[in-house]
């Protein structure tokens, strides 16, 4: 299992991680805590290393800008009474590429809504270019999101822990893959918690979170959210399969609840 | 009158034809010049027509991606995945919309400037959606190293059911979702960003007489930036 790695770049960035942790900590993006975030940030690094994602090179260096912008936080400003040059906040560079980013993820939010209605429609020049054989990835959880209720699970289980690490396990992600099919034929859906149901150890966990993650690159299910921070659900291949316009229609309307006039047109 | 009223009825009949026989929209233009013995401000009303036409038929008229095309209306949907056995439908990832955003309210861009935004690598994703055809070569950016930029395609519209590029929300509407009292401090955050974007805005008109045929160049040097990886 040590062999097995994840690419988590091919998921998100580092900025997407900040704006993970600004939201789930609601802090103020105009007034960053930078330690605090460092510190999560940190934590989160950390958690993947575990996991032994394949953590790009990008979020080193954001790890080394965060710790330089702390660090310059902690200087006194040289404010000598004079009318030097307003010391620019140095966070305010960070600020303006998180905002900046920003503001292009959600626009790719109603490109998603688009998507999904047009989805619905044919014209006669659809090919199978679209087909299923396409390894693109389709996650609608943020992988932070799904790391950071991964990571209370964990927790949890350590919290309560009854493992008796007898053995080195030998966990195949493959065999790990198949059985969480398994269940989700049986059922429509199941809650991310529920996929982690009877495993024994911590390894267990993990290479069941792994597999989850490789089956939301293959698109073998469908990992969603009704609304932020409610509960996260997990859709088998089989729905996916037979996805049926109500379902569809459903979404739809859910989003454009929420998003209201962002459908337009 | 009478005549007229006949040739109305041929024109809806020869629309629809050409738009059931052809793979892509089709552009009034296109119409107007296929149709060229017919009054080409009437071409119009005669879409309505055969829009109303359709009414109860299981395709529907549409305009989208700058022409006319008849499509599948939403509910035979489900018939369409049945016939051509879809089992699934495969969407674009999050990382893949981020950078078609990017590029539609961008363009021309480059795909380090793409990065820059991101802060992540996006080469395999960019050549990915080179490959979907939903972006586009549009030329070189007189900087050193000669940078490809990009831009959205055709393609790019009739996928996300827009008419044209200017139907998509305006891109300071995303100045997020923070609460009102920050959004205050916000101004001149926004107001700085205004001020990058105009230089894209000059090099666009600058760009558009250098588009040279990069096409044969363009594959290699993406191959030159190895590791692509599976987007």
């Amino acid at each position: 299992m040590s062999e097995y790695r994840v690419k988590l770049d091919v998921f998100e960035g580092p900025l997407d991680l900040l704006l993970h942790l600004i939201k789930e900590h609601e802090l103020n993006i105009y007034d960053i805590p930078v330690s605090t975030i460092t510190k999560q940030y940190f934590e989160y690094l950390d958690l993947m290393q575990s996991l032994n994602l394949d953590v790009a090179g990008e979020f080193l260096v954001m790890a080394s800008t965060l710790t330089y912008i702390k660090s310059r936080m902690l200087l006194p400003s040289p404010a000598e009474g004079g009318e030097e040059e307003e010391e620019e906040d140095p966070r305010e560079e960070l600020m303006r590429r998180l905002l900046e980013y920003k503001k292009y993820k959600e626009a790719a939010e109603t490109f998603r809504d688009r998507e999904e209605k047009q989805m619905l429609t044919f014209g006669r020049n659809f090919t199978s270019e679209w087909d299923a054989n396409d390894a693109d990835y389709l996650e609608e959880v943020s992988v932070f999101r799904l790391l950071s209720s991964f990571r209370e699970i964990l927790e949890k289980t350590d919290n309560a822990e009854q493992f008796y690490e007898i053995r080195l396990e030998e966990i195949s992600i493959t065999e790990k893959m198949t059985a969480l099919l398994d269940m989700l034929e049986k059922k429509p859906r199941l809650c991310f918690a529920d996929m982690f149901e009877g495993a024994t150890s911590r390894m267990e966990l993990i290479g069941t979170f792994l597999a989850i993650l490789e089956l939301m690159k293959q698109q073998l299910i469908r990992v969603y959210q009704e609304k932020e921070f409610g509960e996260i659900w997990v859709q088998g291949g089989e729905q996916v399969k037979t996805m049926d316009d109500d379902n569809i229609e459903d979404q739809l309307e859910n989003k454009t609840g929420h998003e209201g006039n962002e459908l337009g047109n | 009158m009478k005549g007229t009223n006949l040739e109305t009825e041929k024109a809806v009949n020869i629309i629809e034809t050409i738009l059931f026989v052809s793979e892509e929209p089709v552009s009034v233009k296109k119409l107007e010049e296929v149709l060229d013995e017919f009054p080409p401000e009437k071409i119009s009303e005669c879409l309505g027509m055969l829009g109303e036409r359709l009414e109860n038929h299981g395709l529907e008229l549409v305009e989208i991606a700058e022409g006319w095309q008849m499509r599948t209306r939403p509910a035979m949907g489900e018939w369409v995945k049945k016939f051509h056995k879809i089992s699934r439908s495969t969407r674009l990832s999050r990382a893949a919309l981020e950078v078609l955003s990017i590029v539609a309210y961008r363009q021309p861009i480059t795909r380090q400037e793409v990065e820059d935004i991101r802060g992540v690598d996006s080469s395999g994703i960019v050549k990915k959606l080179l490959e979907k055809n939903l972006i586009r070569l549009l030329g070189r950016r007189r900087l050193p190293g000669k940078p490809m930029t990009f831009g959205t395609s055709k393609k790019f519209l009739e996928y996300f059911g827009l008419v044209k590029l200017s139907d998509l929300p305006a891109l300071k509407d995303f100045a997020g979702k923070f609460n009102e009292a920050e959004q205050t401090d916000f101004v001149f955050a926004t107001e700085s960003a205004s001020e990058e974007k105009e230089p894209a805005d000059i090099l666009l008109e600058q760009e558009v007489e250098m588009i040279e045929p990069v096409e044969e160049d363009y594959e290699e040097s993406l191959d030159e930036e190895e590791s692509f990886g599976e987007i």
